[in-house]
């Protein structure tokens, strides 16, 4: 994770992981609805202040930010170089705002204009990717890999089996990762150097030790199965949960802010184009 | 014209996402109804435990890295393609989908997250289409064509969102990434088989009576 989860005792933190779930997809679709940047700085400051309520280590996503600023600006030029959206806002989107190429380079004619739609539609994605990675840093920080398999298994018309999928799956990475390093550590004690070699050569090398994972992947598979049919598994539809979670009243206020600010953020888009650029 | 990253954009590319899925079902069905023996599968426990075992794999898989020319190369693919190669197409397209899931999850979900959908549906195409190009002609068809596929549905979306020259860049590491991991993947499954076809024959060997008179 980009931000690792800790368990901590704040209001997020003890917050029904299917209400952090509402408030994440909530987040998600208004950001991707809106196109206005002015609206989605502010559902960033609304983000960024859920993210305090859970006590969220900003500096941690330093090197994350730095990153993204670099991607961000590339995209809001490239947008505003190549792109020019049908606004409800703006009253001449295709003016020109500044040339990539200034005119003022002797003897070179100004090019690549940045047009004032283009670059505000550009910025208002930066705002989207922002504001969902920090949403979803804030969910990773609040919510145990446990709790998301919980609300994977409490999906509507999903089988109970393939919450069992995932959330298996996810137990066993760690062991599997032990394995790896078991055969990586067996590899070089024969004498394989990984480090070494073309790139041809560390994929051979790779993938000699990927054969012998695999075959004890599949050994574990069908060892699991027999642990699996010794418990009845799949006797019945029917299946219970050993912590089985009760919503609060904190989960619900939660729940209604969130599915509220979306219904009427979705609203005010269709009636006023409110949080259209 | 890129659509943006609103709901006219991710709309198309959930679209498009949808026929990922429809195209994976319909070459699926002509591998079920051609090969029955391995690609028909039955989701009982030992299917299900698969399933999970190489999803972790793939999970895991994507933490480990080759170095490569142009970017550092995660396996998180591989465990898709050999599913699909050794199990059938509907237990590698699930494991792709899952494996993908799981390997995002595990990286903080670092890419845009409303485009995972869209990601989960064209690894589960690509392996299908990896596998149908093996059974009809030859293991390298096969990566070529799983590296086309993966390449496509990958930044195909993103392509159509925010235009074509941020996806050029992103194309060599792309295509050195599906290809190592189509090779991969397709190369362990068919060491596999072959090792269980030989220890088969070897074990056969072994409890075959070499005294004529008791033969039946």
């Amino acid at each position: 994770m980009i931000v690792e989860y800790e368990s901590k005792q704040t209001a997020m933190h003890n917050l029904d992981p299917r209400a952090k779930f509402v408030w994440l997809m909530a987040t998600i679709i208004i950001s991707i609805i809106w196109t206005d940047p002015l609206y989605l700085a502010a559902l960033g400051l609304v983000t960024i202040a859920v993210g305090c309520m859970g006590a969220f280590p900003w500096a941690k996503m330093k090197g994350t930010f730095s990153f993204l600023l670099i991607l961000i600006a590339i995209i809001t030029l490239v947008q505003g170089a190549t792109y020019v959206p049908k606004t409800v806002s703006l009253a001449d989107p295709e003016r020109v705002l500044f040339h990539l190429i200034p005119g003022w380079i002797p003897g070179i004619n100004p090019a690549c204009p940045i047009r004032v739609g283009g670059f505000l539609y550009g910025v208002g994605m930066a705002f989207k990717v922002f504001v969902v990675l920090i949403a979803i840093s804030v969910f990773g920080y609040v919510t145990s890999p446990s709790e998301v398999v919980q609300i994977i298994v409490r999906i509507p018309f999903l089988s109970y089996k393939s919450g069992f999928v995932v959330s298996a799956a996810s137990k066993f990475v760690p062991v599997i990762q032990m394995q790896m390093s078991t055969l990586r550590d067996a590899e070089r004690s024969k004498g394989v150097d990984f480090d070494s070699g073309s790139f041809a050569q560390k994929i051979s090398k790779t993938t000699s030790m990927l054969i012998p994972l695999f075959a004890n992947a599949l050994t574990m598979a069908d060892t699991m199965a027999l642990a699996m049919e010794s418990r009845a598994f799949g006797y019945s539809e029917n299946f219970t949960l050993i912590r089985p979670y009760r919503m609060r009243w904190p989960d619900w206020i939660m729940c209604v802010l969130s599915i509220g600010g979306l219904a009427a953020s979705i609203i005010v888009l269709a009636a006023f184009k409110m949080g259209a650029l | 014209m890129p659509l943006g990253q609103g709901a006219l954009g991710l709309g198309v590319s959930y679209a498009l996402a949808v026929g990922y899925l429809l195209l994976m079902r319909f070459m699926g069905t002509i591998l079920s109804r051609q090969y029955p023996e391995e690609h028909k599968i039955v989701w009982d426990t030992r299917t299900i435990s698969r399933v999970t075992i190489l999803a972790a794999v793939s999970g895991a898989g994507a933490m480990i890295k080759i170095p490569g020319p142009a970017t550092t190369i995660a396996l998180d693919a591989a465990a898709g393609y050999f599913a699909a190669a050794y199990f059938g197409w509907p237990i590698g397209a699930t494991v792709a989908a899952i494996g993908c899931f799981l390997a995002n999850a595990l990286g903080g979900f670092a890419s845009w997250l409303p485009m995972l959908p869209i990601y989960l549906c064209g690894m589960a195409l690509t392996v299908t289409v990896g596998v149908f190009v093996a059974k009809k002609t030859n293991i390298v068809l096969a990566i070529i064509a799983g590296t086309i596929v993966n390449t496509v549905t990958c930044l195909g979306p993103w392509a159509i969102m925010i235009g074509t020259p941020l996806m050029i860049a992103l194309l060599p590491s792309q295509i050195i990434g599906s290809a190592v991991n189509a090779t991969v993947g397709l190369t362990v499954a068919a060491a596999l088989k072959s090792a269980q076809k030989h220890g088969k024959h070897e074990h056969d060997e072994l409890i075959e009576p070499e005294d004529e008179s008791l033969n039946m």
